[in-house]
């Protein structure tokens, strides 16, 4: 071992957000691991035989190797680099490597792990006529890089002029940094201009980083408190309540629309929002307890009402046994806690954020969507994540703290009604918008009408907006709605 | 340099670290114009005298110890007689480190409301245009700029 992540006892995310880049720089080999010590974690890299393939695992695997010790310090945006006479803040250039100052030799890696204060790190592309988005594993693999050349490769230029010999370093990085970003398919960042780091959005590729697959597997963070709003809210990874999210995920993530995840609108932008929402109900009591009642716990039962809606395969009766039974187990858990008028209010907050979000945004909006789903809103708006995952996300938890709201006073109807509001809840779901009709689209459209979609006249619903979505792109797209019984064959004769 | 203000401001980072903001107002005395850097791009606190050097655009070279080179500095043009307000925030409370008399390294935090009784301002300044791009196959360093400096202080109100 001669990698070693350095600990922050007052915040243990920063290794947590190091460790997360290593794992994507070795594209979630398993055999990436960690061992806890005073100070520090080691890194551990027994490379699995699929990876041996990958340049960026084996960069990192050649550094956890080398006889010298490299620690990588992550550091806050506004954290002045921890090295004395140097008093450069860190988000001033995001990474930096430079020789260890004292103790046996070796490299300190310093590194912006919040990404600018969550304004977006940005860098020129190749074209310098664009900006694009240098995330952690990007910055942190351009400093490995540097380790490498320089220590362990030791083919790095050496010049007689230190300034001219740091030009030469800075471009072989590069060029490293741009064989990583074509292997991931991200657009290049300029090969030798070198400017000042500009924050935003980007006006190339997007807010995207193809994340690995994440395995459990040696991973000790993948439970950590700060990882997910539910986790920071209920305080334990393992409560069961979580559980329920996990498998949803897992249940849904194979449904694909157009060769891209059907939930890949919600789960992309709740990796830019996320944490921040965490973060801060983490730190606020009150937030914590606002974010258990109205927007873990309504979820939790709003993804049973869903999975007891799709089980019954549209049978009413069924479904609405279910979703009564997802009520009751809400208000049992919130008894007590919560009046049918905070659920109404809460409700009122949650469409106020949704609208907000989708830009339906009106004064009287942005007032009431206050508390959890204000903080959601900002954090949405603040990341740069796309709002309509979201905005979805919030209508469907207006929708069911609604009928629980109803559910409490003792209306017969409420789970009644919620099982239809949710088929039509569902249809709304926002379509990827990387999503283009594939060969494999007949597939998606069986599973997906299998799936979640078994009443028609939501299928009818979601294949309209598909319709509208596509249509320019695929003109045969009506016929393929139509076998798959999306669309009416009147619509289809409307249409033509 | 004709003054150095220091403002409170009512933003609180993530972390919890209350935002200042530094204002430096410059005059152009020469009959051309100069280029003033405009982000403060080092901090040093001196215990001795409770103040916090702050420096727009001003390295030391040899406080540079990375690997690569430092980003060029945006600067504003002045033009000559003319005045100009340049403004960039700073954090407290500020953690840095320091080596100590027998060599060994310690961390610090200062806070500004508690720690500091004045600060210098240190703007670099130069008499053309400093690059904003710098071409890494470029074969002539670009510190060879002629480079200025002009100071100010700020001294906290009793």
């Amino acid at each position: 071992m001669t990698l070693e992540i350095a600990k922050d006892p007052t915040a243990s995310y920063k290794a947590k957000n190091v460790f997360s880049a290593l794992v994507e720089i070795a594209r979630c080999d398993p055999g990436l691991t960690t061992q806890e010590f005073d100070f520090s974690f080691e890194v551990h890299y027994q490379q699995g035989n699929n990876w041996r393939t990958v340049a960026s695992a084996n960069r990192l695997k050649a550094v956890v190797d080398s006889p010298m010790l490299t620690t990588i310090i992550g550091l806050h945006s506004d954290q002045i680099i921890p090295r004395p006479g140097s008093n450069t803040r860190i988000i001033e250039e995001g990474g930096l490597t430079a020789p260890k100052f004292t103790g046996d030799p070796g490299a300190d890696i310093f590194v912006d792990v919040d990404d600018a204060n969550d304004t977006h790190r940005l860098l020129p592309d190749d074209t310098h006529n664009f900006l694009v988005w240098e995330p952690l594993p990007l910055l942190l693999f351009h400093e490995l890089s540097h380790v490498f050349h320089t220590f362990i490769a030791k083919d790095a230029p050496q010049l007689a002029d230190p300034q001219l010999e740091q030009f030469e370093k800075e471009k072989q990085v590069r060029a490293d940094d741009n064989a990583f970003r074509d292997a991931l398919q991200l657009p290049r960042e300029h090969p030798t201009d070198y400017v000042k780091v500009e924050y935003g959005m980007p006006t190339r590729g997007g807010l995207k980083f193809p994340n690995c697959t994440w395995s459990t597997y040696g991973n000790p963070w993948e439970h950590c408190k700060l990882c997910s709003i539910a986790t920071a809210a209920l305080g334990s990874p393992i409560n069961r309540q979580i559980a329920t999210f996990r498998t949803a995920k897992r249940n849904f993530q194979r449904l694909t629309l157009g060769s891209v995840p059907i939930l890949a609108p919600m789960l992309d932008s709740y990796r830019l929002f996320g944490p921040k929402v965490a973060r801060a109900v983490s730190q606020d009591e009150q937030l914590r307890s606002a974010t258990v009642h109205y927007g873990v716990q309504p979820a939790v039962h709003l993804i049973r009402s869903v999975e007891g809606y799709l089980d019954a395969a549209a049978d009413t009766g069924r479904a609405v046994a279910a979703v009564d039974a997802a009520l009751a187990g809400y208000e049992a858990e919130v008894a007590g806690a919560v009046t049918a008028t905070h659920l109404r209010a809460a409700a009122d907050a949650a469409l106020a954020g949704s609208r907000a979000l989708a830009g339906q945004r009106s004064a009287a909006a942005l007032d009431t969507a206050a508390g959890l789903f204000g903080h959601v809103v900002t954090s949405v708006r603040a990341s740069g994540a796309d709002p309509d995952g979201p905005a979805w996300v919030l209508a469907g938890i207006c929708m069911f703290l609604r009928a629980a709201a109803q559910w409490s006073t003792g209306r017969p109807d409420a789970a009644a009604q919620l099982t239809a509001a949710i088929g039509a809840w569902l249809a709304t779901v926002p379509l990827p918008p990387d999503a283009l009709p594939t060969d494999g689209l007949r597939h998606e459209l069986d599973a997906l009408r299998e799936r979640v979609f078994p009443e028609s006249s939501n299928r009818a619903v979601f294949g309209q907006r598909l319709r509208a979505h596509w249509r320019a792109v695929d003109p045969s797209l009506d016929r393929l709605l139509e076998q798959a019984h999306f669309l009416e064959r009147s619509v289809v004769c409307q249409g033509t | 340099m004709e003054s150095v203000e220091l403002r409170e401001t009512d933003e609180i980072t993530e972390r919890g670290a209350r935002v200042y903001l530094v204002t430096v107002t410059l005059m152009n005395v020469s009959d051309h114009p100069v280029y003033a850097a405009s982000i403060i791009t080092y901090i040093r606190y001196a215990d001795a005298d409770r103040t916090l050097h702050i420096g727009f655009g001003t390295r030391n070279d040899a406080d540079w110890p990375f690997l690569s080179p430092p980003r060029p500095t945006p600067h504003v043009e002045i033009a000559s007689g003319a005045h100009i307000a340049i403004e960039d925030s700073i954090v407290s409370p500020i953690e840095y480190v320091e080596e100590t008399a027998d060599g060994a390294v310690q961390a610090r935090t200062i806070a500004i409301d508690r720690d500091v009784a004045e600060i210098q301002c240190t703007v670099s300044f130069a008499d053309e245009p400093p690059p904003m791009v710098i071409d890494l196959t470029s074969s002539t360093p670009t510190r060879d700029i002629a480079r200025h400096v002009v100071r100010g202080t700020w001294v906290r109100p009793d």
